[in-house]
């Protein structure tokens, strides 16, 4: 066998492992979400009622609320951990989050909006917040584009829209009354509480599209992220693929975050772990989204049960996630480049 | 494979601006030809022109009759390669993975890499003599090690054509002429037409075959690099006064610069 398919092997292998590890682990924290809560519901009785048995009690606890919590769980998590990912490998650099593309900021300004003022739920709000949070990344994007793309510029348009973006819902809050703030602001901290089987069916529907997409534009991303003239010799349309990228993980990004609010952290996390442990230089897409899921199912699980109050999932990744960022940002001040 | 390569009354710039103008080059098949000028005359817009990374304003540029844009970007990316002034080296990434990037135009949608694409990669890294770094990571090289990676890659890609630009600016002597040594056996061996841009006329007029002087954005002279250097053509370029001589060792032209100081 010759060398390169020698260290080719090696590498895939490594990633394959990794895989499995990642796959293990959230199948039992999933697991674990189903059982443990303020009941504990044995195994058995979850076959029964996944069976389709009638369990006084467990029945209802199990499927509307225990099974669409760790479905959307892992999905979201998945999402926002692959959309990372993809966009640390577009714009090069272990910082990068969907967020600066505005999408998170701009649906849930308009799930706010559509919660506080205009009164509307369920699936209302999910449809305004996903156009408009779509409209607003398109905004940015083209913005970032006029006279070639800037990565930076991406950036820092990001930021200034964020910015706008929290204003526009603190004035919301403000104006509304005690109640809808609450529930407001329970959705603004990224939570899995109260989801329906129907939005996590959509979820992993979604979710399975774009990453499918995602996915096979591999090849694509990875020679993207080395450097824009080699790609462009390698015969890459640049510019057409960034565009493709950016709106695929968009869609998926605005379609979960009306679903659960903005999970902070996680899409910033997930693909620079995987990358501590690979030690290698693909954008590892699938491995970060399992890492994804795992953190936020696994967060949820703590934030649920190992304090006396019930903390929303968006709290304990905001939690995990500062310490990382100061860590990434005292390394770079060491002179290693990010 | 026999190539021709044209521009014809190529314009070209960023932003509006014109940096390059009135050119009409026919780039000689399978043959090194050396582009030469002094700093901001044009060189790298040029090159960048001829390997598609920027689009030109007036003329245009035919690969074997047909524009750039009648090919597929893979077809004109499996005969056109390039090697980019200092490219930015991933973190992390290791050799055997950049110079398998050079694949990339063969592979099939979704398809990984085959056989074929394995012993291209193996076999750019014999030539390359780097075998026995084949694991390190890039960015933990010295400059020449780099630079034989990169080329590496380009060799990967099995091009019919190479451009390079500056390759050996940041190299010590050294590598300098062990990449131009390299360089000149692939045109040997895989008769590979190279184009590059090289700052050192002394080395030009040494390994190429061809010559092309630019000034303002215009080409002043091209041809055989023996026959059209002489202490005019240097002071146009390079307005620089210089002596014309024969280099011992290979009994060709080599100028020797006359500056202010400890002339005879």
């Amino acid at each position: 066998m010759s060398i390169s398919e020698k260290s080719f092997k090696k590498a895939k292998n490594q990633s394959a492992f990794l895989f499995i590890i990642l796959f293990c682990l959230l199948f039992f924290v999933s697991i674990f979400m189903v059982i443990y809560g303020d009941k504990i519901y044995s195994l058995k009785t979850v076959f029964k009622v996944l069976l389709n048995d009638e369990v006084k009690g467990a029945t209802f606890a199990i499927t509307r609320i225990r099974i669409p919590r760790m479905i959307v769980g892992i999905f979201s998590g998945f999402s926002f951990g692959i959309a990372g990912a993809v966009f640390q490998g577009i714009l090069k650099n272990p910082l990068a989050s969907p967020d600066v593309i505005g999408v998170s900021s701009g649906t849930s300004a308009a799930a706010v909006v559509s919660i506080l003022i205009l009164n509307l739920s369920g699936i209302q709000v999910y449809i305004i917040g996903i156009i408009f949070g779509i409209l607003i990344a398109c905004f940015i994007l083209y913005l970032s584009t006029i006279n070639g793309f800037s990565g930076n510029r991406l950036v820092l348009i990001g930021i200034g829209i964020q910015a706008f973006m929290s204003a526009l819902i603190s004035f919301f809050i403000q104006k509304s009354n005690e109640y809808q703030v609450v529930n407001a602001l329970r959705w603004l901290s990224g939570s899995l509480n109260g989801v329906q089987m129907s939005s996590a069916l959509i979820l992993v529907c979604v979710c399975f599209v774009c990453t499918f997409f995602i996915v096979a534009l591999t090849g694509y991303l990875n020679n993207l992220s080395l450097n824009d003239e080699i790609a462009i010799s390698l015969g890459i349309n640049v510019n057409f693929l960034r565009y493709i990228l950016i709106m695929i993980s968009v869609i998926l990004i605005a379609v979960t975050t009306s679903i659960t609010g903005p999970i902070a952290s996680v899409s910033f996390l997930s693909a620079p772990i995987i990358k501590r442990i690979l030690k290698n230089s693909n954008t590892n897409l699938i491995n970060s989204g399992l890492m994804g899921a795992l953190i936020v199912c696994f967060s949820d699980v703590l934030g649920q049960n190992l304090f006396m109050v019930r903390y929303p999932v968006g709290l304990i990744t905001g939690f995990i996630g500062a310490p990382y960022l100061l860590y990434l940002l005292l390394k770079t001040g060491n002179g290693r480049k990010v | 494979m026999k190539h021709s390569l044209v521009a014809n009354n190529l314009g070209s710039g960023y932003n509006g601006t014109i940096i390059i103008d009135d050119i009409n080059m026919s780039i000689p098949s399978n043959k090194i030809s050396v582009i030469i000028g002094a700093n901001a005359c044009g060189k790298s817009t040029l090159l960048k022109n001829f390997a598609r990374l920027i689009n030109n304003i007036k003329g245009n540029i035919l690969l074997d009759g047909k524009k750039y844009s009648e090919y597929s970007s893979k077809n004109l990316a499996q005969i056109i390669g390039l090697l980019p002034q200092t490219p930015y080296v991933l973190e992390g990434i290791k050799v055997y993975d950049l110079i398998s990037r050079g694949r990339f135009p063969y592979q099939k949608f979704l398809n990984g890499l085959n056989g074929d694409d394995f012993k291209a990669i193996d076999e750019a890294m014999e030539i390359m003599n780097i075998k026995d770094i084949a694991e390190c990571n890039v960015d933990e090289l010295s400059g020449g090690q780099r630079q034989r990676v990169w080329i590496a890659m380009a060799l990967a890609q099995q091009t019919d054509i190479l451009f390079l630009d500056e390759p050996t600016t940041y190299l010590d002597i050294t590598h300098q002429i062990e990449i131009l040594d390299l360089l000149t056996e692939l045109n040997r061996k895989r008769k590979t037409t190279i184009v590059m841009v090289l700052h050192d006329i002394n080395l030009a007029i040494r390994y190429a075959d061809y010559m092309y002087a630019l000034k303002n954005g215009r080409i002043v002279k091209e041809g055989i690099p023996n026959e059209i250097v002489d202490e005019g053509l240097i002071k146009t370029v390079f307005d620089l006064n210089c002596l014309v001589i024969s280099d011992p060792l290979t009994n060709k032209k080599m100028i020797v610069p006359k500056g202010k100081f400890y002339i005879k």
